[in-house]
């Protein structure tokens, strides 16, 4: 079997779209509330959760042979705790800023139901290209996600976006203009409330193949 | 592999086991790698906040201005000195309780002892848009500029107070506090409050010339000052 078959084409692919696992299994909901509310950070805990589903998918895969099964589940969540430790570290080493911006999220991808459920459900079962492909495609799934919500709200909670602003000055009611800055778009409710709006667009988009 | 007993009682401790020591071994190597340059950003992160209270924000070196600029010695201290646009300013380092946790800040004083400089506040977690704004609203820090920190009778006066609320207090103690955070500036009131108190004595040592916790007079002529005085940009105003 190529490294780009078909079959593989879909592993990647599906959790992009019509087997998204925040839109269409809803999953990982509460980071996605918490992180979005600018878009720099909803790409960071993107490609973080990205770069953490690819990488324990793969290990996981590499030694599903050799785990015990009673303790699997432990197996797992110490692969995911090591590499989000990892992760952790190397963003406060790095990007210092959207760290502490992130704060406690981090170290919740442990807690994300996404990686979890891929290593159970797929890695656990595939060999370690189709699990990378998998995880790299969930991660993904999760990311476009939150980058959608994080630039919704940063453009009507704030009027920037990744910080620059887009709203003109003079437009604002405290410059004689007629806009003022949606302050509920700051809070993680209003996250859950776009999220929401997501599943339904995309349901409804996706009506056919659902049925 | 595959004649391997996955499922014995044996296997499962062994393995167990290695994988706890590997991944141990692993983490300690990773955090032991990249302490250095974390520390490195918390100081540098330390620096930026105390020249914010400077009024001096986005510099594009943070290092070589802080150098430049405040007394050398402990980041952390309570009380730090430092000389701009050739004016000595004492800064004070105050801590406290925000609405849903820590929230600290620098509050900088000029040399007569009895108005602000500047100030920078950070926190934990207060809620974005509102609380945060103690940190994020640039207009906040900047409205407690030449306030009178203490009254008549020498005791704090400067106060976060809601509009309607002064009393008999004088504009010139008090600042409007977060519209929409109550909670985080009535925090903030009482850190800076209780901060400013605490270290009265040093700010009145500061202002009388004496040496509380100020450099000798070597140390100052070391230090250079600023051509101009930094006037924030629409932008950073924005931030």
């Amino acid at each position: 079997m190529s490294l780009f078959s078909k079959e593989n084409g879909a592993v990647f692919t599906g959790p992009l779209n019509l087997n998204n696992p925040i839109a269409v299994q809803v999953l990982g909901i509460c980071s996605a509330l918490a992180v979005t509310s600018q878009l720099k950070p909803a790409i960071v805990m993107g490609l973080s959760v990205t770069v953490i589903t690819a990488f324990s998918n793969v290990i996981i895969s590499l030694i599903r042979k050799t785990i015990p099964n009673r303790i699997r589940i432990i197996v797992q969540l110490v692969v995911v705790a090591a590499l989000v430790t990892i992760v952790s570290n190397i963003l406060k080493a790095y990007v210092y800023d959207v760290s502490v911006q992130l704060s406690v999220y981090v170290g919740l991808i442990i807690t994300n139901c996404i990686l979890m459920g891929r290593l159970e459900a797929f890695a656990m079962q595939n060999g370690p290209w189709e699990s990378f492909l998998d995880g790299v495609g969930n991660g993904l799934g999760y990311a476009f996600v939150l980058v959608v919500v994080g630039i919704l709200r940063e453009i009507l909670g704030f009027g920037t976006l990744l910080g620059f602003p887009i709203i003109p000055d003079s437009a604002y009611m405290d410059n004689g203009g007629l806009y003022i800055n949606n302050g509920m778009m700051t809070m993680p409710a209003m996250a859950l409330i776009l999220v929401a709006c997501f599943i339904w667009v995309h349901r409804a988009v996706n009506k056919e193949e659902n049925k | 592999m595959a004649k391997l007993n996955t499922n014995g009682n044996v296997y499962t401790i062994v393995y167990a086991a290695v994988m706890v020591i590997i991944v141990a071994f692993l983490l300690a190597f990773v955090a032991s790698a990249l302490k250095e340059t974390q520390d490195k950003n918390v100081a540098l992160d330390t620096k930026k906040q105390i020249l914010a209270a400077l009024n001096i924000r986005d510099c594009e070196d943070a290092d070589a201005k802080y150098n430049e600029v405040v007394a050398p010695g402990d980041l952390n201290r309570d009380t730090l000195t430092a000389v701009v646009d050739g004016q000595e300013k004492l800064i004070v380092r105050v801590k406290g309780a925000g609405l849903w946790g820590g929230i600290w800040g620098w509050v900088s004083i000029n040399k007569d002892g009895k108005t602000v400089f500047g100030t920078f506040f950070n926190h934990e977690s207060e809620t974005a848009g509102l609380g945060a704004r103690i940190k994020d609203d640039q207009s906040f820090q900047d409205a407690f500029q030449n306030k009178q920190i203490f009254d008549a009778d020498g005791n704090v006066a400067l106060s976060v107070l809601k509009k309607g609320k002064e009393g008999n207090l004088s504009q010139e103690y008090v600042v409007e506090a977060v519209t929409g955070a109550t909670l985080t500036s009535n925090g903030v009131n009482d850190m800076i409050q209780a901060g400013l108190k605490k270290y009265a004595d040093v700010i009145k040592a500061f202002a009388g010339g004496e040496t509380a916790n100020i450099p000798e007079v070597e140390e100052y002529e070391k230090v250079a000052t600023i051509d101009k005085p930094i006037e924030p940009t629409v932008e950073e105003m924005e931030d």
